[in-house]
């Protein structure tokens, strides 16, 4: 399970990435992140939702409410050319700390030296 | 019954709608995410049942949560309490004032009842502050220090000189030098301070002079104590013998107003016969030093029996072992001390513990007491209590109204905590508001309160934007206090219920938070008035005990002159018609004094604890002491020059002790401090015959056990320092003229002092009765307080029940049947508050008792009588009110909507 921190801090960048693939929806959203986390990132409908009015907001996505076949409402989001801006340098800090961390622990092609004091 | 989704679902959202306001959009996202979740628990498997029950856990785990979250998402601000409490703050604070204006009754109240709550906290604050504050002014008081010594079981405050009275100027001055050169004493002082009056003379007026210093340390004295000149310098009082310092005071008194203008430097005055030479002025000592003179003198020798010593210690030195040094280096110090077998070391007190923690002999002022600190601190806390109290249940009756609003409120977006914020505010702003009247009741009271309370709080004090700072900071901590529990309780209803307007069930049977605020103010009253009942009663126990020997119409005259001077005196006041009797001796009603060693003649065992007292015959007769010996007393000129008698109390011991009887008793001898022998004649202590005995009276505060005593019976006195006079017929200020204009013909030198016995008796328990006033004081203004809360309570209380009256009343229920509903509640609530009070006062009531050697006992009456006085005055409260709402119209009642 990931800790609050990091739920907090990885949401924004998880639904901009998901949504950079096309639109989508909340439950559709949940749904992806709970399978490429492997079970490990579990969200609520009463947390993402909050979050992507949020964002909406913010400008860097966009909602519309569409009537699916069987006559139910749905809110789908996409993604703004803000939010494409936003998610590239959300993906360079990620990555960026992603470095350090394959370094320090040893995963990389170059093991990690401490410098001289 | 088939599982109806759409049923389900509408009961869902309606639940969600009902306990927090969402935005719309936010709900119909909430309930297509359902919709989908409750697909796939299809999907799975699950029954229509199970797979909405898991769908409903997954979308929204806590309804609350999931309005937290959409604030949280949704918030304009920055998101911190502080940046939205700012940026509503004027919207606050408007709708704080709009609600101040508009329930004027019920605000009038809670302002009252805060402004009475931090007038008497700031008082109580500013007391403790000052009786904790004793000597904090003098530098360096951490490392200061009196010497005081222990003398056969009792503790001194001074020093004793090798030879008393006699001693040299030049073995005072070896004594203050030996202490000066026990290794970490850095500075040593010694004066004496003398409290009769002396007349002083100036180059053009003789007026009376009261607290006069006497010294030979002056410099060390003024470095030690640092008390500010005005005018000269310590090195002037130093520099020659025979210089005065004045306080400024004083120096007005004498010089009058434009002192400063007179060059008091240049001038001298006489006291008796020798001149002094004004060397400095200085500022008023501080009411809240350990002592207290008027004038200072650098003299030679000091012209007592002993000194006050003070030192001062060097960096980092203990207190017990530079007293264990000052005890092996006594023997240089002062010798005879050293080898006294009575003598059982020095004792060395801190400066700033000697108000509150001395209690030894001839201390300087009367030592303040921490039981009445905790007294006052108590008394205080029980009314800030008793308006937090108060404040709490009113706030809630007069916002019961606000329902909706704060239904609406919630509706637009408002949290619990803005809603509690909102109501804080209001509490804080009518807290602030009582700053004015706070500030006027504080002008106004501070000068009666030290007049009352013998204290010297300083006036000064409302000028200083510190004390005002602490003092905003005092009430904005009270206001936001009183507000907390009904903020909090007010914000946290769900919206329907607000709109419902049933949050008032809360106040139906059962326990609920207002009980048990009632209830806590019902403890605190029935404490409170059973401590003042108690109180009163041990006060009028001392007032009425017969102490065995007349206390009214004797008045004390200070003579100091010798017996023929004296009979010249006698025989003039026994000219005065009213005056029935004249003798001389001891004064009675005075704080304990130094006792004696004795033995029985023929024994061994040495007592400690008698006192002498020293009166002639006719001050027996005056006073009207009960003795075995009636026609001594009766016809002093039959009887012996000198005798003593026993009390019974030392009587009844010895007889005890010896098993002898009264008769085997009488005629035998008693040995007075037997540590003594006569190197000359071999003579061992003082021995004396019994010549009677005398019945046991309370010479002593009742404070004070009656202890064995000799009394020393007189004829024809060769030196007189107190005459005694009784009289009859006029008043105390009339029959003090006659015996004044007596007096003044005499020509004694002096000024006349005087003291009434009474005046003398009542002064022992000054600080009892000022307690005493002062909790009645503050019981009733903790009992109005209460009532005004109870009566606003109610009518809170009837305002709501005012329908189940009417219809109560159409059913055909008296107005007895509903009087007696709306107290039986009370009723319990005092009962169960009475069996909580009684302990805590039981407890504190006789740990104060204690401390009196004679007192009352701890009658049960007195806390139902407390009980009794706190029901009949709610009932009559609660009574007055119901009775309001039962004379409407039932009809009315049931007519209102809500």
């Amino acid at each position: 399970m990931a800790t609050k921190a990091l739920v907090a801090a990885s949401t924004k960048p998880l639904v901009l990435s998901i949504l950079s693939y096309g639109e989508n929806y909340g439950y559709q959203i949940i749904k992806e992140v709970e399978r490429l986390s492997q079970g490990q990132l579990n969200w609520t409908d009463a947390m993402l939702y909050p979050v992507l009015n949020r964002m909406d907001k913010e400008g860097l996505i966009a909602s519309q409410w569409v009537k699916t076949e069987n006559g139910r409402k749905r809110k789908y989001y996409r993604i703004t050319d803000l939010g494409r801006s936003t998610l590239e340098r959300e993906r360079a800090q990620w990555l960026n700390v992603n470095r350090i961390f394959v370094q320090l622990w040893g995963m990389g092609e170059t093991p990690y030296q401490p410098s001289l004091k | 019954m088939p599982f109806n989704f759409e049923q389900a679902i509408r009961s869902w959202r309606q639940n969600i709608q009902r306990q927090t306001a969402l935005e719309p959009g936010f709900i119909e996202e909430l309930e297509s995410g359902l919709h989908d979740r409750y697909e796939e628990y299809l999907i799975r498997g699950l029954t229509p049942e199970e797979a909405f029950e898991q769908a409903k856990a997954k979308v929204a785990p806590d309804h609350k949560v999931a309005a937290k979250e959409f604030r949280k998402a949704s918030s304009p601000a920055s998101g911190s309490i502080f940046g939205s409490f700012f940026f509503l703050f004027p919207s606050y604070l408007k709708m704080a004032l709009r609600n101040l204006r508009r329930k004027r009754f019920f605000n009038l109240v809670n302002y009252t009842c805060l402004a009475v709550g931090i007038l008497t906290t700031t008082l109580a604050v500013l007391y403790l502050q000052y009786e904790t504050g004793f000597d904090t002014m003098i530098p360096s008081v951490d490392q200061k220090y009196r010497v005081g010594m222990n003398l056969r079981s009792q503790g001194y405050s001074m020093l004793s000189y090798y030879d008393y009275f006699s001693t040299t100027p030049d073995a005072q001055q070896r004594y203050i030098e030996g202490f000066r050169s026990v290794k970490g004493v850095e500075q040593a002082c010694q004066f004496f301070t003398f409290t009769q009056p002396q007349i002083l003379r100036t180059a053009n007026k003789e007026l009376r002079a009261e607290d006069i210093l006497q010294t030979n340390t002056p410099e060390d004295f003024f470095e030690f104590f640092g008390w500010p000149f005005l005018e000269g310098s310590k090195e002037n009082f130093g520099q020659s013998r025979y210089t005065a310092v004045l306080t400024q005071s004083e120096a007005a008194r004498l010089y009058g107003k434009d002192w400063q203008q007179q060059n008091l430097l240049d001038q001298v005055f006489k006291i008796d016969t020798q001149q002094y030479a004004i060397a400095g002025i200085i500022e008023d000592l501080p009411s809240n030093a350990h002592y207290n003179f008027n004038i200072a003198l650098h003299v030679p020798k000091i012209t007592y029996w002993g000194a006050r010593t003070y030192i001062k210690l060097a960096d980092g030195e203990e207190a017990a072992t530079v007293r264990k040094r000052i005890d092996e280096n006594m023997v240089n110090i002062n010798g005879r001390l050293a080898e006294d077998e009575l003598f059982n070391g020095t004792i060395i007190q801190s400066l700033t513990s000697i108000h509150l923690h001395s209690d030894l002999l001839y201390e300087l002022k009367p030592p303040g007491d921490r039981r009445y600190l905790y007294i006052i601190g108590i008394i205080s806390g029980i009314i800030l209590l008793l308006t937090i109290g108060n404040y709490t249940n009113l706030s809630i009756a007069m916002n019961a109204s606000r329902a909706r609003e704060m239904g609406l409120r919630k509706i637009f977006g408002a949290t619990e905590g803005k809603i509690s914020r909102q109501f804080m505010l209001e509490s804080l702003v009518l807290s602030v508001l009582t700053l004015p009247v706070v500030a006027l009741g504080l002008n106004l009271l501070l000068p009666w309160f030290n007049n009352f309370m013998g204290t010297g709080l300083d006036e000064g004090i409302l000028t200083s934007p510190l004390f005002w700072s602490l003092l905003l900071l005092l009430t904005l901590s009270i206001g936001l206090l009183a507000s907390l529990y009904s903020s909090l309780y007010m914000a946290q209803h769900p919206i329907l219920q607000l709109f419902r307007g049933d949050w008032v069930k809360n106040t139906g049977k059962g326990i609920s938070t207002r009980k048990v605020i009632i209830s806590l103010q019902f403890v605190l009253l029935i404490s409170l008035c059973s401590l003042t009942l108690f109180i009163n009663q041990q006060l009028r126990y001392i007032q009425d005990k017969d102490l065995g020997y007349e206390k009214e119409q004797i008045v004390y005259v200070s003579l100091s002159a010798d017996s023929s001077k004296y009979q010249t005196f006698r025989n003039e006041l026994l000219q005065i018609p009213e005056v029935t009797g004249v003798g001389s001796g001891t004064p009675l009603g005075s704080d304990p004094y130094n006792q004696t060693t004795y033995k029985l003649e023929g024994t061994d065992e040495v007592f400690d604890d008698a006192t002498n007292l020293y009166l002639d015959y006719e001050a027996v007769k005056l006073l009207g002491i009960k003795t075995s010996i009636p026609d001594y007393i009766e016809n002093p000129d039959a009887a012996p020059r000198r005798l003593v008698i026993i009390n019974e109390t030392l009587s009844d011991r010895l007889q005890n002790r010896f098993k002898l009887s009264r008769e085997e008793l009488i005629g035998r001898a008693i040995v007075q401090e037997p540590e003594y022998t006569d190197e000359e004649t071999g003579q061992v202590g003082f021995p004396f015959e019994i010549a009677g005995t005398f019945e046991d009276i309370n010479m002593f505060s009742l404070r004070e056990k009656v202890n064995p005593m000799f009394l020393n019976i007189y004829r024809n006195p060769r030196y007189v320092d107190i005459v005694s006079v009784a009289w009859t017929g006029i008043s105390p200020s009339a029959i003090l003229e006659k015996i004044s204009a007596t007096y003044d013909d005499l020509q004694v030198n002096q000024a006349m002092d005087h003291s009434f016995l009474t005046q003398n008796l009542e002064e022992l328990y000054a600080k009892e009765q000022r307690i005493a006033r002062l909790s009645i004081y503050f019981s009733a203004i903790a009992f109005a307080v209460a009532v005004i809360g109870l009566i606003a309570l109610t009518t809170y209380l009837t305002t709501l029940k005012r329908k189940e009256i009417g219809i109560r009343q159409i059913l055909g229920a008296s107005r007895l049947d509903i009087l007696r509903r709306f107290n039986s509640e009370y009723v319990w609530l005092v009962g169960i508050s009475l069996l909580v009070a009684a302990p805590l006062t039981w407890y504190g009531i006789s740990s104060w008792l204690s401390t009196f050697a004679y007192r009352i006992d701890i009658n049960i009456l007195v806390f139902l009588i407390a009980g009794a006085i706190t029901l009949l005055i709610t009932c009559v409260a609660v009574s007055l009110i119901a009775m309001r709402a039962a004379n409407a119209i039932p009809v009315e009642a049931l007519q209102e909507s809500q």
